[in-house]
């Protein structure tokens, strides 16, 4: 929408980009050529394929008279760097930074946000295949350095060194943070020393005479020798991976949900009575998209892509997430982790907040089976949410099964949240939570877990039946 | 005495708020310090062989 070269639209599930007029013979040559192509057939980069001219226009209309379209893969889970913990910008930015290392001369980025990559499962992908550009071998310059820098860098080193959670920059500001924003976080030490010196101190001290003469700054640079501009650049594109990657590799806290699985109060035999429940849904059902709704370590969302299910997995803590991602990627399970609360999901943003559709936008009947296991009690008790909107919501989301765990409140870890609250909740007991969960599901199986007096419960939408 | 002054000045310097500029480009400063950069790495190009050569003095031989 922001790129005056084109733009995307959808056309009855498939994702047409339109390459306006003037833009084409830029494009053209570099999207047909050999490294494109391969960097798409190896899935660094989103596949596309040339529409001819005649299906193009039956397909787009007739605005797509004379312009270049390329229908896409479709990713079909989008997700944004307001759902991404660390480790996972820092992987979206060690890709984009790969591809402009591996950019052979006279060709690169000509931006660099996070925007421009989606997560299909655990694995980073470029989708915005416009920003590949034709440019001077000899320039030593790269402009998207300062975009790379707000929207990568800053956001990372912030969560890193000050533990301010990278996605919660982007539900606030698009482009990340600036130098000027950043320098004011930061203690005297830390305007001194690296990392935050060369990417928020220096630039910050030269802004102003950078304003006084920016016409000779932004002027193009052209050295005599190729090489050396590519030597400059390689050293540039090093430095900023090197910086991500101590960012990514800082671990500036432990949390509570980091633990859960050893300090919860499940035994051996009560997981794996949890373990069997879900595996026997996974092996019969073989829904094909799960949601795992408060995943924690996320080895039910494993136990669901296992199975064969393209997974969504969601927690409010981006560290446990982060740490699922890791290990999804590791084990190339498909598996997209994200950070969202349930309570609060990602709201739409962006112009006439139509950028980047909601959480519940993307995943309303998006999901054959939805996990809430060891989630209830918190979204009643923590967040208030009344259960019948929670077992609603939950109706919304899935298209057919609801494994749903029922926390009694004389259950520890529910009193824990209670606070001495006890009274608001005196009323909920097994049968009132079946009456509500009886609105819109039916429940299939239940089953008591042996060592905790939790109850689990398969059940079927009304309407899937 | 003088090493003080110098140490005192360089932190006053670094450490200080810079000036407001309501309508300055944030981006202005990030290109400076990567053009300055690109002219100190642009120079080192030509000394490449000579900094490969020392880096290799003090790598350890299994790990070349």
């Amino acid at each position: 929408m922001r790129d005056p070269a084109g733009y995307l639209v959808t056309c009855g599930g498939r994702l047409v980009r339109i390459v306006r007029p003037g833009y084409v013979g830029a494009h053209e040559g570099l999207l047909t050529g050999p490294w494109v192509q391969a960097l798409c057939g190896s899935g660094a980069v989103s596949g596309f394929r040339i529409l001819p001219a005649d299906e193009a226009v039956a397909l787009v209309g007739h605005e797509a008279v004379g312009c270049l379209c390329l229908e896409h893969d479709v990713i079909r889970f989008p997700s944004y760097p307001s759902e991404w913990p660390l480790e996972m910008l820092c992987a979206a930015a060690e890709h984009t930074i790969q591809l402009c290392l591996q950019a052979p001369p006279g060709v690169g980025l000509k931006d660099a946000t996070p925007f421009n990559i989606l997560f299909q499962g655990a694995r980073p992908v470029f989708v915005d295949v416009l920003s590949f550009e034709s440019r001077d071998a000899h320039d030593p310059t790269w402009l998207a350095h300062g975009q790379f820098v707000r929207s990568f860098l800053l956001p990372a080193l912030l969560n890193a060194h000050y533990g301010i959670p990278c996605h919660t920059t982007f539900l606030a500001h698009r482009d990340g943070v600036e130098p000027e924003d950043a320098y004011r976080l930061l203690g005297p030490l830390a305007r001194i020393t690296p990392p935050f010196l060369g990417n928020v101190t220096m630039p910050v001290l030269l802004s102003a005479r950078a304003e006084r003469d920016a016409d000779r700054v932004y002027a193009p640079k052209r050295l005599g020798n190729a090489e050396q501009a590519a030597f400059i650049l390689r050293s540039l594109f090093s430095s900023l991976s090197r910086t991500m990657r101590s960012a990514s590799a800082r671990r500036h806290r432990k949390n509570i949900w980091s633990t859960y699985t050893a300090t919860c109060t499940y035994t051996s035999a009560g997981t794996a009575q949890k373990t069997a429940f879900v595996g026997k849904l996974m092996q019969e059902s073989r829904p094909a998209r799960v949601l795992d709704v408060g995943c924690n370590t996320g080895d039910f969302s494993f136990l669901a892509a296992r199975a064969g299910a393209e997974v969504v997995a969601i927690d409010l803590d981006p560290e446990v997430v982060g740490s699922l991602w890791q290990r999804a990627r590791a084990e190339q399970a498909s598996i997209l982790p994200l950070v969202v609360q349930l309570a609060r999901p990602t709201p739409a943003l962006g112009w006439r907040n139509q950028e980047t559709p909601s959480f519940l936008q993307r995943a309303e009947g998006y999901f054959d089976a939805l996990l809430m296991l060891a989630v209830v009690h918190h979204l009643l008790v923590t967040d208030a949410i009344p259960l019948a909107d929670i077992i609603e919501q939950a109706a919304r989301l899935t298209t057919k099964w609801l494994v749903i765990e029922f926390v009694a409140p004389e259950d520890p870890q529910f009193k824990r949240l209670l606070r001495g609250r006890d009274a608001l909740y005196a009323w909920l007991d097994r049968a009132a939570f079946e009456v509500e969960l009886g609105r819109h599901f039916e429940v299939v199986r239940q089953e008591q877990l042996v060592d905790t007096g939790r109850w689990l419960y398969l059940a079927v939408k009304r309407d899937a039946l | 005495m003088i090493r003080r002054s110098i140490v005192l000045f360089l932190v006053l310097f670094l450490t200080m708020p810079s000036a407001a500029h309501a309508y300055a480009d944030p981006g202005s400063g990030l290109l400076l310090w990567q053009l300055l950069g690109s002219f100190l790495i642009g120079l080192s190009f030509y000394f490449r062989r000579i900094i490969a050569f020392i880096k290799r003095l003090f790598t350890p031989r299994d790990k070349r």
